[in-house]
């Protein structure tokens, strides 16, 4: 019996998953890490080094409960030419927390960050799942000082479908007694399989906080689950003042007939529906290297 | 120790457990095409066809490159063939195609695409897609006849500055074929043109099993050694590609040998501001073994925003 359990040790105690070479270099990139504030909230938000910034900015916006560090082993393939920054939204990531979070506020905090970090005069918005919705909500105030809007897996339903609503946080968030122990915890969310568990490793070392009673998620309790329901996305969507493009995952766990071909009536023909072989909902964590080609395919075409 | 025989035997037969390999390469590869031929210029020419509908939609034609074959396109076409048309081509000396007692070159290459394109039903205006040697070919053929395409797009083929005109065919491929006793030594042998890592090589292995064939002096490469090498020497690529008559892009893999800082900055003045040249992280020359499903998406996205 000791045996067996000195067993079990060893294995939860594997090392960690070997990285390929890009992974490697793009953390190495380190970026900047900057603070703006935004209705008397500390947002926080990286930047990359930029060699020339000739070419119209970026800016990456996270999924729900999610972070700028999501963004790390993406963004740095595009600072060659352009700045690009990604976002800590209010309760996530690096930034403070607020009482109540509002989608006007997320669409201050964006357009502040765009500002701050000297992103041009038309930068593009890249926003996946919770950031997507953050995104169409933007774009609904702002996308005629966008060059583009690229969504990555959101999805919008038809009005009467009453299935966006509140969903409350439900538990507290548990403690944990060290960093290894809560880093094992962390589970993609919705989960989903995926076979680059370096990237999953990555982004979990940078979801935990140690606070007084141990180490935690950083995400305030408070952000989780708030529903979007009163905001006519596909209005913000179909009216929006810049190219768009739609990239999801052919196995995301969103995806249904139905809200695709609802979210694609959204789209005009000049815009980019692209299905992702071989990805769930977090895209960018299951084909990487096909989501770097994919947006850089995208700029090329919109000439930004 | 027979049991253990057995389990060594199973090891050294080289077939993988097909729950091994990822679920979209056994989807693509369950997709099966139509194998079919044409005769051109007395040299029957086959090639692969997917999806049989009756989709007027612009379809997509692949071209391999040098030394290959269409089923270098068989795990990558399926992924298109939902919406449209698409065919792989095996050029003469190559793949199933008739060997040729003459020579081989764009002289006798642009001609086999033609009349694919014509027997396949792709549509009014297909797209034509060209890995390296198969990037050449698709200049030459896109610049005489590129009115009729949608677009060319062209992969990891390098056009060196000034010097595209002078180049002669490399000495080395005039060697005899090898024989090799069975097939698992010679697939074994297999090596991609120029030698690069691959993370993938359930891919490797499934075209260098369709490279090979049985005769009556044992096993060797399907290739004609003359059809190697012969290519697009003596062309002026660049005023092709510069003066294309249909859209173009480019896609290439930023590890690629040949793309050199040299060859990218003199390519870049070829294509105009609104032509895609899409860099593949982490992918060699050969990206579509390297970076298959990003090879899609970005071809996919290509397609999109020419509103194909």
């Amino acid at each position: 019996m000791e045996n067996r359990s000195s067993r079990w040790d060893i294995e939860e105690e594997e090392p960690e998953t070997p990285k390929p070479e890009w992974f490697e270099w793009a953390v190495s990139q380190s970026p900047s890490s900057n603070h703006v504030k935004v209705d008397d909230c500390e947002i926080h938000y990286l930047k990359w080094t930029t060699e020339k910034a000739e070419k119209p900015g970026i800016l990456f916006v996270h999924g729900g409960a999610a972070h700028a560090q999501w963004w790390s082993f993406i963004a740095p393939f595009f600072a060659k030419d352009r700045p690009v920054a990604a976002i800590d939204l209010s309760g996530m990531g690096d930034s403070s927390r607020r009482e109540e979070y509002t989608n006007a506020h997320r669409v201050s905090e964006m357009a502040a960050v765009i500002e701050d970090a000297g992103l041009g005069p038309k930068p593009v918005v890249v926003g996946h799942s919770f950031g997507g919705t953050m995104t169409m909500c933007f774009c609904g105030k702002h996308s005629s000082e966008l060059s583009g809007a690229v969504i990555v897996d959101t999805f919008v339903r038809p009005p009467s479908e009453d299935n966006d609503g509140p969903r409350g946080s439900g538990r507290p968030k548990p403690y944990f007694p060290d960093k290894a122990t809560i880093a094992r915890r962390y589970r993609l969310s919705p989960y989903q399989a995926c076979d680059n568990e370096f990237i999953v490793e990555h982004i979990a070392q940078h979801s935990v906080i140690e606070e007084e009673r141990g180490w935690t998620w950083k995400y305030d309790d408070g952000v989780r689950g708030r529903g979007t329901q009163d905001e006519p996305l596909a209005d913000y969507l179909r009216n929006m003042n810049c190219p768009k493009a739609l990239f999801y995952g052919e196995e995301s766990v969103l995806l249904s007939n139905e809200v695709l071909a609802f979210t694609s009536k959204q789209f005009s023909g000049s815009d980019h529906i692209i299905p992702f072989p071989a990805s769930g909902h977090h895209l960018m964590l299951d084909q990487p290297i096909g989501f770097i080609a994919a947006l850089r395919a995208v700029f090329a075409g919109w000439g930004v | 120790m027979a049991d253990l025989d057995a389990r060594w035997a199973i090891d050294k037969s080289g077939k993988k457990n097909t729950s091994d390999l990822p679920t979209w390469f056994q989807w693509a590869m369950a997709q099966t095409p139509a194998s079919r031929f044409v005769c051109v210029d007395g040299c029957p020419i086959h090639y692969l066809k997917w999806n049989q509908s009756d989709s007027k939609s612009n379809g997509l034609l692949f071209l391999h490159g040098g030394g290959a074959h269409a089923q270098w396109w068989s795990f990558i076409a399926p992924f298109f063939a939902a919406s449209r048309p698409v065919a792989a081509i095996d050029f003469s000396g190559m793949g199933e195609s008739g060997h040729r007692s003459g020579e081989y070159g764009s002289a006798v290459h642009i001609p086999e695409i033609k009349a694919v394109l014509e027997e396949a039903d792709l549509g009014a205006h297909p797209v034509v897609v060209g890995h390296s040697f198969g990037g050449y070919m698709t200049m030459s053929y896109a610049y005489k006849y590129g009115a009729a395409l949608s677009g060319a797009v062209i992969i990891d083929a390098a056009i060196r500055p000034g010097t595209e005109d002078l180049d002669t065919p490399p000495a080395a491929y005039d060697r005899p074929k090898r024989y090799y006793s069975d097939k698992k030594t010679i697939v074994d042998r297999y090596r991609l043109m120029p030698e690069q890592p691959t993370n993938n090589p359930f891919l490797l292995n499934h075209v260098a099993d369709h490279s090979v064939r049985e005769e009556t002096d044992g096993w060797t490469w399907k290739f004609d050694s003359a059809a190697r090498g012969a290519a697009h020497y003596q062309e002026p690529l660049s005023d092709y590609v510069r003066n294309l008559p249909c859209r173009k892009a480019f896609i290439y893999g930023a590890e690629s040998k040949f793309m050199t800082p040299a060859v990218l900055k003199h390519m870049t003045t070829l294509f105009g501001l609104n032509d895609p040249m899409i860099a593949v992280p982490s992918a060699h020359h050969h990206l579509t073994i390297d970076q298959p499903i990003a090879f899609v998406v970005a071809l996919r996205t290509i397609l999109s925003g020419w509103d194909l």
